[in-house]
């Protein structure tokens, strides 16, 4: 039997990275004080830097990939949808014209109008979901508990996140079986959606009775007895300069709203 | 005091017309091990569930009579407290893991870390389990995507990490080879050793011979047979009743049937080869 893993239980969790080694608050803390100062800041050239750097810690953390998964996705709908909908806005006054996409003008003006708009909707997310991509959900879920949150509330958090993997895979499941019995689902958007509608019924059914499943299951694992739980595997409780680092970043975003108002 | 006792118990499951137990009575003992045998839907489950307290705090329904766990009535216990009290291990492997857990070892330490054992201690219990029914080389696996038989391992030692004084085991063999299913055999002949009381689901009726003290036939939600396990399972008549007999005891009877009895019915191959070797 592997000793190491067994061993590793002994001692806190450790990745021997820093960013990841932070605790789930602090992490949560620095990220949240972040988000908010490009909500204050609204101004392309603090929102930039902040995109980047959310960048580079995920790169460090070694979570790149996750985060950018997802940033990536984010960063185009959001820059998609600000610059269509100011350059509805921008139809008169004194424009330069940009493109032209099948008879419909964009204007240069329009992109630099919501630059800023895009860059702090772009560094608030990208903190929040640098945190995410850097925090297991069971990391969160242990830390809030040790703040006292009750772990009924935190079970069913961490069993919904396993839920969706369950019910992707049940999904597909399904569509396979309706595959082979000849019903088509590949193909275009139309024939998908005839596919795939008739799956959430059963998918829904199937939801519903592995809750109650659940519920059984855990209670065959003595969950609700009115005891105090022990954990098997424990975080690092925040460090001075842990909870220093939180106060710092907060200090920052309160030091970001006075610049905002005096300049 | 009986450790179960039931007193004319019928159940129904909420919403279903037929009732899943009738007229059950019956008193397991402390410290013995309990086999239950019968046809599909017979209300083996059913029964499990029963003193495992899921029904009715779980299951709703209609229950009548008494059903007395350590001499408290069921509708008065506490579902949590019993939980600590008597393990159970599900029929289906497939719903009884927590899904909450990333590794094998830690689905395993659920249960412990629920009762507030001591971390050093539930690191000790939990790779003593995991090397008894040997899944060690799974303990670092997602416990999300494991096979049937493995799945079947994990449930089990889930429950029996938690060293509850009594085991309610449904089916544990189902999805496992014939070496797996003699481990498990060989585990809770070991944990009888150590004073539990076991109650068993099992079809493997020549496991269920060598290993339990009285068997209990259910057929249709009822009692059909019950009593020491020898002359329970040497009785042809079950066999109208959905359970089998063990290959032992349908060489006896077919002895008989041939004008040649051996001196008595045997159950196990072991009992069975001095018989015959009498004979001649
Ligand atoms: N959750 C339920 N809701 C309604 N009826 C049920 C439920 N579970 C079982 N039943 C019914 O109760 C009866 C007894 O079922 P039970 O599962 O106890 O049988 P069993 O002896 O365990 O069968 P098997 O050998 O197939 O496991 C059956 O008629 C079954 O249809
Ligand atoms: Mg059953």
């Amino acid at each position: 039997m592997d000793s190491e893993f067994i061993n590793s239980f002994r001692s806190y969790q450790k990745t021997g990275n820093f960013w990841l080694d932070l605790n789930p608050i602090t992490k949560l803390n620095i990220c949240l004080a972040f988000a908010f100062s490009a909500l204050i800041m609204l101004d392309w050239r603090y929102g930039i830097p902040l995109c980047l750097a959310c960048c580079v810690v995920a790169l460090l953390a070694g979570k790149f990939k996750v985060f950018f998964d997802m940033y990536g996705k984010v960063c185009m709908i959001v820059i998609l949808f600000v610059t269509i909908v100011r350059q509805i806005g921008m139809r008169t006054g004194n424009v330069t014209p940009f493109i032209n996409i099948f008879g419909w003008q964009w204007y240069l003006e329009s992109f630099v109008a919501g630059w800023d708009r895009i860059t702090f909707i772009l560094g608030f997310s990208g903190s929040l979901i640098l945190f995410f991509a850097t925090t297991p959900m069971r990391d969160l879920m242990y830390s809030f508990e040790q703040l006292g949150m009750s772990h009924e509330n935190s079970f069913i958090m961490l069993a919904s996140m396993q839920n969706i993997i369950d019910l992707k895979k049940a999904s597909v499941t399904i569509l396979e079986s309706q595959k082979s019995r000849g019903i088509e689902t590949d193909g275009n958007i139309l024939v998908r959606a005839k596919a795939f509608f008739p799956t959430l019924g059963p998918l829904l059914l199937g939801a519903i009775a592995s809750t109650e499943e659940k519920a059984i299951a855990m209670d065959a694992r003595a969950f609700s007895v009115k005891r105090k739980h022990t954990f098997l595997r424990e975080l690092a409780p925040a460090s001075t300069t842990q909870k220093t680092l939180s106060i710092a970043a907060w200090v920052f975003c309160a030091a970001t709203l006075v610049f905002r108002f005096i300049r | 005091m009986a450790k179960i006792e039931l007193n004319d118990v019928s159940y129904k499951y909420p919403y279903t017309k037929n009732q899943a137990l009738r007229k059950i009575s019956y008193n397991f003992e402390s410290g013995k091990f309990y086999g239950i045998i019968g046809e599909n839907g017979g209300g083996k489950t059913t029964l499990c569930n029963l003193i495992r307290g899921l029904v009715p705090h779980f299951y709703k329904g209609k229950l009548k009579g008494d059903v007395l766990v350590d001499g408290t009535d069921i509708r008065d216990w506490n579902l949590d407290e019993l939980s600590a009290q008597i393990g159970y291990v599900f029929q289906n492997p497939f719903t009884q893991i927590s899904g909450i857990k990333e590794t094998v070892f830690e689905e395993v330490a659920l249960g412990l870390e629920n009762l507030g054992v001591p971390k050093e201690e539930i690191i000790e219990k939990v790779t003593n389990v995991c090397k008894l029914l040997k899944i060690d080389d799974l303990i670092e696996n997602n416990p999300n995507e494991l096979s049937g038989g493995q799945r079947q391992r994990v449930a089990f030692a889930s429950i029996i990490s938690m060293e509850t004084e009594m085991l309610i085991i449904d089916e544990p063999t189902s999805q496992l080879d014939p070496e797996g299913t003699r481990d498990v055999f060989g585990i809770i002949k070991t944990l009888k050793e150590s004073n539990k009381t076991i109650i068993l689901v099992e079809h493997k009726i020549d496991m269920i011979a060598e290993y339990c003290d009285e068997i209990l036939v259910m057929s249709k939600g009822s009692i059909a047979f019950s009593g020491p396990t020898h002359e329970i399972l040497s009785n042809p008549e079950i066999m109208e009743y959905g359970a089998m007999m063990p290959q032992s005891a349908i060489f006896g009877h077919a002895m008989a049937d041939a004008g040649k009895p051996l001196a008595r019915i045997p159950i196990t191959l072991s009992e069975a080869v001095p018989l015959v070797k009498d004979r001649r």
